[in-house]
């Protein structure tokens, strides 16, 4: 598909477009406005969210419970309650068409979270969303916002200290928000990623590559995990 | 040089491509995907990698010895060895030919290593910059020149400043080291209690063609 000087600059302006949302998304999660993360999303019903321990939380109602409900159970009276990632290392690719568009960024960041014993503790946590986006009405939404990570550890306990297990059972076992989780509708679409001393780390989700439109990415299986042999040998 | 929409317009899309080509050398190299990086590389044979601490690796076989084999040297069977780098703070400037590009990024991160001196895996903050030539092919942008100057390296636990940097660095464990083809061709940034931190790279301006990129100074300071 040939694009005309006009459609080029389109597609450019969609690029902006799509890195201020995610910015925007990011600073409104920092201030707790979750409601206003929600309106972010689509509203189509094949929306989810898939969120590293949790699953697939399918739908508006599955984006709502993860957005508002988790949010400000986490939150509570929100005194204290701090969360905040940064995002950087976009790789942004838009349909030629300019209907769809997938990226993947890095979102380094801390949280500040209640402890069972009533006390806070600082965390890293370093998360790496893989986002699907969908025009509509001329504005950009998100579609399918998948999120993996890759280091959760406390301020005085780094992501080494506290693997083979303790990094669940030492911080988020430790957390009050804990009990409050919801359950996702049906299991996450990718593997977890959380550091451990026992895997290799692989490549999450495939690079987003320049496509004409959503089918033809489709039919590409474009965000497959890729193999990995782990033995010095990348696999094709 | 004075361009059209037309050539502005490119020189857009452009910077959008080298900036995804630099977002895939930071995916694929926390993925170990050591075997496709180097095909993020110009094929010329002045294509080099300038690494602080290693020196300059020129050429495929140079890029792939940095890139593949010292990286597979430092993951041993990639179990728990960790590098998260993301890109930060770009200057990105293509030449108005639309020929070349040079780019400039902070990369803070964190690496996990085992270090001789205790045998254990550990956590590291590992900050680099990234100061970058690409070059056009007829395969779309490809890195020509990548320079990997440290601002810090410390271990999780103790400060850059309360424990020596370059030390740290010296105790990483791998299992062979590859021997660069040329001296680095710029001055260690590494922090120190003994040196002053300065611009290392100069942040790009706007130039118009190959010429001006060996205009001397450019990069060094």
């Amino acid at each position: 598909m040939e694009l005309t000087l006009e459609q080029q600059a389109d597609r450019l302006w969609d690029v902006w477009q799509l890195r201020n949302l995610i910015g925007k998304y990011q600073y409104l999660l920092t201030a707790h406005e979750h409601a206003q993360v929600y309106e972010m999303f689509s509203k189509r019903d094949d929306i989810y969210m898939d969120c590293e321990g949790m699953g697939i939380l399918d739908g508006p109602p599955g984006v709502c419970k993860f957005f508002i409900d988790w949010h400000q159970h986490q939150d509570g009276d929100s005194m204290g309650q701090f969360n905040v990632k940064t995002i950087t290392t976009d790789l942004i690719e838009v349909a030629d068409d300019g209907l769809t568009a997938f990226a993947l960024w890095k979102g380094p960041g801390y949280e500040t979270r209640k402890k069972l014993d009533g006390s806070s503790e600082v965390l890293h946590l370093w998360g790496i969303p893989a986002i699907d986006f969908i025009k509509e009405d001329g504005e950009w939404k998100i579609w399918h916002l998948r999120l993996p990570h890759s280091i959760l550890c406390d301020y005085h306990r780094s992501w080494v200290d506290l693997d083979d297990g303790r990094r669940v059972m030492g911080v988020d076992g430790e957390l009050k928000q804990s009990g409050g989780k919801p359950k996702g509708d049906r299991p996450s679409g990718f593997r977890p990623n959380f550091y451990s001393q026992d895997i290799a780390n692989e490549l999450t989700f495939e690079l987003p590559v320049p496509y004409r439109t959503y089918d033809e990415l489709a039919q590409k299986g474009f965000w497959a995990v890729k193999t990995f042999t782990g033995d010095g040998e990348d696999a094709e | 040089m004075e361009l059209t929409l037309e050539q502005k317009i490119e020189r857009l899309q452009d910077a959008q491509q080298i900036r995804n080509l630099m977002a895939s050398f930071s995916y694929l190299q926390a993925a170990h995907e050591h075997g496709r990086v180097p095909g993020l590389f110009s094929n010329r044979e002045d294509a080099y990698v300038d690494c602080e601490g290693m020196g300059m690796f020129e050429g495929a076989d140079g890029i792939r010895r940095f890139l593949h084999d010292w990286q597979w040297s430092l993951d041993g069977d990639g179990k728990g060895s960790f590098n998260e780098h993301f890109l930060a703070s770009e200057v990105l400037e293509v030449a108005g030919d639309g020929k070349t590009a040079r780019g400039l990024w902070m990369a803070p991160g964190c690496e996990t290593r085992k270090l001789n001196s205790t045998g254990k895996m550990t956590a590291l903050w590992v900050w680099c910059r990234y100061a970058v030539d690409f070059i056009k092919s007829d395969e779309g942008w490809k890195i020509w020149h990548l320079r990997i100057p440290y601002d810090v390296v410390c271990d999780y636990h103790a400060s850059w400043v309360e424990k020596d940097c370059k030390t740290l660095v010296n105790d990483i464990a791998y299992n062979s080291k590859p021997k660069a083809d040329r001296p680095s061709g710029f001055v260690p940034a590494l922090f120190s209690m003994e040196k002053t931190t300065d611009l290392f790279f100069t942040p790009p301006g706007p130039y118009d063609t190959e010429d001006d990129l060996t205009a001397a100074g450019f990069w060094m300071q």
